[in-house]
């Protein structure tokens, strides 16, 4: 009897313990979890400040906490991540009265964890990135809080920060959506090439800046080293990152409708483009002749690890004015000179987010973000003399025996991904003088006649959803020149049109004048 | 009169009795349905986001209406008969052709007498469907790759695969029952060795080959459990294993017809516009369509062979 009795209870005690099991599988809301370490924020893949730290513990008191996803290139560490955000609330809640509980997402993370905390109050600041999460999906969504109110009532030391090329680039429906990440908006097309080989051959890197002159240099370099890969692409089958050749696309970042680059006010179809039809026929003479990669479609190795190991000698750059890596040269600019796309300003924005429980709190953590030295040097680099320290010349360097590989915040390393870098350190890559040379680059770029233009999409999901499907098909195949464009190009033109490429050019190509009219 | 209402009290008293008897049983239930209803049916109430046009402002349940407008885009291109055509024929490749390596693999080990040979044939056999797509699809890159891959090494040949999309279609088929069948067959290898064995003593006695033995013994008694798991399959035909169809390509856009299913397309489409109407309408238009395929399966078969149907 005593058996079947304990029999009993075990069985009740296990179904009380799936239950159980089941039910924590629910989670839990936000205001539940102070240190933000069951929130979805560290349900994610991304470093999340845990532990003792975190968003609001019991000394925060009223202190709001406001929450802020960030994309990060490198894995900084979650004990990292909560020393900092310790101090940085420190000053935060002294200065501001907020807290900042800072959530860091790795990029394959980024947009799906922001997509799904933006349908609650999980998240306050988002940032918008043309590449993989447009502000202007996130308008269109109302996934963002107009700022205008906010902006206009602020300080104008703040104001001052902006430009109306960043303000307009951010504008949406008449309203101001995102602050704009001051940073360089000006980019080129290099050629990276493996330092060793350049040596060796002789090359004059100076002289390479044409289609022939490149043409050249890569068949001399596929005759004397015939077994390595003589051209790759910068990232996956990226060949043309940046399009900086090209010129802009003005279909809200779908490849349908361009302006080529050059001084035109002619829209074309991507697939049309002078200068994107040039850049294919070369890449496949040079596929055909063995110069490429043949799996470059699959490719899933940086152009970068590449190059440096001498498994290939060159890849085309999306570059602005940092130097070469460490064992390569680059050859720049080639093809074009320095120009600005009209998504130079629309690139990275930062947001509030529609459902924000804290978004007056959320405000105040960006004007910190944009306009305190101390805040902006603390979420960048971390903490002085554990993360980073100062040199004489003003630029920040890793502490000794630290570098990027093994760095708990790698903020040295990634210091673009944060708002201002005007009130930031350089670092020491980037040189003690580098917001002046970044504003002599910005300057001295070619501005595209389209800056300031973004394409309104709305009504026209169908139409981007079968165009994204065609260009998955033909984009990169042509960019990589695995594919014959005279073959192709008609080819792909007429699926573009037939899967409604034809309303979204005839919707940007009214847009466009009006734009032009208005300015 | 009397006698009924006596009857309906033992009834009750009967059924009470029962009830007690089982009522840890009944606790045991309680998880698995608690977990239905939390997984499977409260979720169902997201379904009208299919017909929403979905605003992250005012939430699931203030969103504005949309009608029908949200499943405009899966018909709009010819891509949309590729990708049906492409989910369909794939699917019921994968199950017949899945099936039959099955069922035969799960007779072969019942014909082993070597236990300890079994035991390690159905670790190996098992090892491919644990293993998640992204490695499949970097073996997959070992042996198709142009430069270094096995195949092209041992053909002495420089054929592009990631180029060729006429061979998809058989190297999909390839690799998905690769992946596959290990775990099949050991549903099906479990029923074999449930079949009574004085069937094969009696069948040995009446001078039985083996392959007699399969034909009327084995493969008879394997029936209920075949039928049962291509009904199951038959529900999900018209989704795809986005992991094969998307990760295994390797994201070589020259294979894209051959690749294109249904989720390949709507992943592809919408991922950059966040657009959760039209996600749920694809979501929604498939488990439609597949509800429907299920009910017409399941009746056909009710008709032939009752025992054998869901439902």
């Amino acid at each position: 009897m005593k058996k079947e009795f304990l029999k009993r209870l075990f069985t009740a005690g296990l179904c009380c313990c799936m239950a159980a099991g089941l039910l924590a599988g629910c989670g839990t809301p936000k205001e539940e979890s102070p240190s933000g370490g069951t929130g979805a924020g560290a349900e994610a893949s991304g470093t999340e400040a845990g532990g003792a730290s975190g968003g609001g513990d019991a000394a925060s008191g009223d202190v709001p906490t406001v929450t802020m996803y960030q994309l990060q290139f490198f894995q900084n560490s979650e004990n990292a991540v909560a020393r900092i955000e310790d101090e940085l609330n420190k000053i935060l809640s002294e200065r501001y009265g907020v807290r900042l509980d800072l959530v860091l997402l790795s990029m394959s993370d980024y947009a799906t964890q922001t997509n799904l905390a933006l349908a609650s109050d999980e998240v306050d600041i988002v940032s918008s990135y043309s590449g993989f999460s447009p502000i202007i999906n996130m308008v269109d969504n109302n996934q963002l809080i107009p700022l205008d109110d906010y902006f206009n009532g602020a300080s104008e030391e703040f104001k001052s920060q902006f430009t109306q090329d960043e303000l307009a680039g951010m504008t949406f429906h008449g309203n101001l959506y995102a602050l704009n990440r001051k940073y360089l908006v000006a980019g080129e097309m290099r050629l990276t090439m493996n330092e060793e080989i350049v040596n060796e051959l002789g090359i004059d890197v100076e002289s390479i800046k044409t289609w022939d002159e490149i043409d050249a240099v890569l068949y001399q370099v596929h005759e004397a080293y015939p077994e390595i890969y003589t051209l790759v692409p910068q990232a996956n089958n990226s060949m043309a990152e940046g399009g900086w050749f090209y010129g802009d696309i003005l279909s809200a970042g779908n490849n349908v409708v361009s302006l080529p680059a050059g001084n035109t006010d002619e829209i074309t179809y991507i697939y049309e483009n002078p200068k994107f039809v040039e850049w294919c026929t070369w890449m496949h003479k040079w596929y055909q002749d063995g110069l490429i990669m043949q799996d470059v479609l699959s490719n899933t190795t940086s152009g970068q690890a590449y190059v440096t190991s001498k498994k290939a000698f060159a890849y085309f750059q999306n570059g602005d004015i940092y130097d070469a890596m460490p064992g390569t040269v680059q050859a720049h600019p080639v093809l074009s000179d320095p120009r600005v796309l009209a998504t130079g300003y629309t690139n990275v924005g930062y947001a509030i987010s529609t459902n924000s429980a804290n978004k007056d709190a959320a405000w105040k953590v960006l004007e910190a973000l944009y306009t305190d030295p101390d805040v902006a040097n603390m979420v960048a680099y971390g903490i002085e003399g554990t993360d980073y320290v100062v040199n004489d010349d003003g630029t920040v360097s890793y502490p000794e025996g630290i570098d990027a590989d093994n760095a708990e915040y790698a903020g040295v390393t990634e210091p673009f991904i944060w708002p201002n870098y005007t009130i930031m350190y350089p670092t020491d890559q980037q040189g003690p003088d580098y917001v002046k040379t970044v504003e002599e680059y910005n300057a001295n770029a070619i501005p595209s006649p389209a800056t300031g233009f973004l394409w309104d999409t709305t009504g026209y999901t169908d139409q981007i959803t079968a165009c994204n499907n065609v260009n998955e098909k033909y984009f990169n195949s042509l960019l990589c020149g695995m594919v014959d464009p005279e073959e192709m190009l008609p080819k792909a033109l007429e699926e573009l049109k037939a899967a409604g490429g034809e309303d979204i050019f005839n919707s940007v190509s009214e847009q466009y004048q009006a734009f032009l009219e208005s300015k | 009169m009397k006698k009924h209402a006596t009857a309906i009290k033992k009834d009750r008293e009967w059924q009470k009795f029962r009830y007690k008897r089982n009522r840890i049983l009944y606790l045991m239930l309680l998880p698995g349905t608690i977990y239905l209803i939390i997984n499977n049916y409260i979720p169902m109430a997201g379904l009208q986001l299919a017909f929403k046009k979905y605003d992250y402002a005012q939430g699931m349940w203030k969103s504005p209406w949309a009608g029908f407008s949200n499943f405009v885009y899966l018909f709009k291109t010819k891509d949309a008969w590729l990708m049906t055509r492409n989910t369909i024929c794939y699917n019921a490749a994968f199950i017949a052709l899945g099936t039959l390596l099955a069922v035969t693999v799960a007779i072969m080990l019942n014909e082993l007498k070597n236990r300890l040979a079994k035991n390690i044939y159905q670790i190996f056999i098992l090892i491919p469907y644990l293993i998640s797509m992204v490695v499949v699809s970097y073996i997959g890159y070992a042996f198709l790759a142009t430069d270094a891959g096995f195949l092209n090494h041992v053909t002495g040949g420089s054929t592009n695969w990631y180029g060729t999309p006429g061979a998809w279609p058989f190297i999909l088929v390839v690799i998905y029952l690769w992946k596959s069948f290990g775990y099949n067959s050991i549903i099906y290898y479990a029923t074999v060795i449930g079949i009574d064995g004085s069937l094969y003593e009696a069948a040995t006695i009446d001078g039985a080959t083996r392959w007699q033995r399969i034909k009327h013994v084995t493969l008879p008694g394997l029936k209920g459990t075949i039928l049962t798991l291509v009904l199951l399959a038959i529900g999900k035909i018209f989704y795809s294993d986005f992991g094969l169809f998307y990760r295994v390509p390797m994201n070589s856009g020259l294979l894209y017809d051959a690749t294109m299913t249904i989720d390949v397309y709507v992943y592809r489409g919408l991922t950059q516009l966040n657009d959760i109407g039209r996600s749920s309408a694809a979501g929604f238009y498939q488990s439609m369509l597949c509800f429907a395929v299920i009910l017409t399966a399941n009746a056909i078969v009710r008709k032939i062979d009752r025992e054998n149907a869901l439902f």
